[in-house]
């Protein structure tokens, strides 16, 4: 039986929890690790789980519902949509992105790794989401 | 008391409450000493191992001085095992707490990750509805059985036993004395299921061995909730034969070994080093055994100190369940005749 996915959170960062979360289910959504109609922990059991409020649990799950990754029953539990793929943006949209990957290229390049590194740990990355 | 029971008080009362505390060093599960989180070479250091024996002499010394006080006090007056008790715990918490201060030196700080599963909950209590239903069901029919002879019960019935099985003290017929134990165990039972479903719904399901953890206690709670259906019905039916239904001795040498046996898996694992507890922030932790987070919704979480869980005092749900034992405790004392 394969080992069911997980997320963790720091709250130690300086990345919010709700934003830790939000970003990691999506990770987990992305690269299909849940089929679309499986359920999601309850808020309340997610909540209790990672040690946070439960409203920071139900807002991410709110915002993946706006997203169009999940589907919200009855105010309380989640479960995954067959997300339509949407067309693809417009070249402009892609700005914000770049600005974020030249930031974390010019972090790891500080710490030291080498470009044909970053260039392969991008494109492994990209190739695990498709 | 007569002096046996006098000395089986003295052993298990006293003896359980010094055993939990000197047990507390070898608790590894939770990869702390003495509340702090330290390193496994600490912990096998000579340090540690002298900061621990000093623990374990003074709360020997600390059982010492509460069996003198239960010895010396009027053998007739019930406050006296009540303040060596008090006596015995808030000497042995001292102790903990200067204990704690020695090895807060050598904490270590690890990030407080943590990590949840994205697996659909399947989580139940153990025996389901049968667990929660069924004890009162069985009360009830009790009550119901008792009601349906009431004409033949006798007008006086021995309300106390001693050890060996003869009655010592006889009380009137009247609806307190034939209903009252099944009640008050009725109470009883309330509060045991009530900490049962804490753990249930209050706790973290946490990583692969705190989740087995978890999953024994809930086991061993939902033991106890049988087996003191068993000893409330046993009781409240007794009195009423010229002997108990089942030989003392027989029936306390079962509800020991079924105890011992559900909660052993518990003792096993928190003795085991990688145990498994969730990461909790080392700042919650208030003299290393008060947990107070209001951000975290749960109600219980594992103990740094001894084993098993302690309160989340930063949670408004934890609070109530005080006032409510706090509240049953003053109205059984109220209501006494």
């Amino acid at each position: 039986m394969p080992t069911p996915p997980q997320i963790s959170i720091d709250p130690g960062s300086n990345i919010p929890v709700r934003r830790q979360i939000v970003d990691q289910l999506r990770t987990v959504l992305v690269q299909g690790q849940l089929d679309p109609g499986s359920e999601l922990p309850s808020v309340r059991r997610l909540a209790m789980d990672l040690g946070v409020h439960f409203n920071t649990v139900a807002e991410a799950y709110r915002l993946l519902a706006e997203e169009g990754w999940l589907e919200i029953v009855h105010g309380r539990t989640a479960r995954v949509r067959d997300r339509e793929k949407p067309s693809a943006p417009e070249a402009a949209a892609m700005e914000p992105y770049r600005q974020r990957m030249r930031s974390l290229v010019a972090e790891m390049r500080a710490q030291g790794f080498g470009a044909a590194r970053i260039a392969r740990e991008l494109a492994a990355v990209v190739e695990g989401m498709k | 008391m007569t002096g046996l029971q006098n000395w089986i008080f003295i052993a298990v009362i006293y003896g359980l409450v010094g055993g939990s505390f000197w047990l507390a060093p070898a608790v590894r599960s939770t990869g702390q000493y003495f509340g702090v989180t330290v390193s496994e070479e600490f912990r096998s250091s000579g340090e540690a191992r002298r900061i621990a024996g000093r623990f374990r002499w003074t709360v020997l010394a600390w059982v010492l001085i509460a069996v003198a006080i239960h010895l010396s006090g009027p053998a007739s007056a019930r406050w006296v095992p009540l303040v060596a008790l008090v006596v015995l715990t808030m000497g042995a918490t001292y102790t903990m707490v200067t204990a704690r201060k020695a090895v807060l030196p050598h904490e270590v700080t690890i990030p407080a990750i943590r990590t949840a599963s994205l697996a659909p909950e399947d989580d139940h209590i153990p025996g389901g509805r049968a667990t929660i239903v069924g004890p009162f069901l069985a009360l009830g029919t009790a009550a119901m059985y008792l009601n349906s002879r009431w004409d033949q019960l006798p007008e006086r019935f021995p309300t106390y036993y001693l050890a060996r099985g003869h009655p010592e003290l006889y009380e009137a017929k009247s609806l307190q004395t034939v209903f009252g134990p099944l009640a008050i165990g009725a109470v009883i039972l309330l509060l045991t299921m009530g900490s049962m479903f804490a753990v249930w719904r209050g706790t973290p399901t946490g990583p692969a061995a705190a989740g087995r953890f978890r999953q024994a206690t809930l086991n061993a709670k939902a033991v106890g909730v049988w087996l003191l259906t068993i000893l409330v019905i046993h009781n409240s039916l007794s009195r009423f034969l010229d002997h108990p239904l089942i030989p003392i001795w027989l029936m306390t040498a079962v509800l020991i070994s079924v105890a011992l046996s559900a909660s052993w898996p518990l003792f096993r694992m928190s003795l085991q080093p990688g145990g498994g507890g969730e990461q909790l922030p080392a700042s919650a932790w208030k003299l290393g055994i008060l947990y107070y987070n209001p951000d975290d919704p749960a109600i219980l979480v594992r103990r740094r100190f001894t084993i098993g869980y302690t309160l989340n005092f930063g949670n408004k749900v934890a609070w109530a369940m005080v006032g409510l034992v706090a509240a049953l405790v003053v109205a059984a004392r109220t209501l006494q005749p």
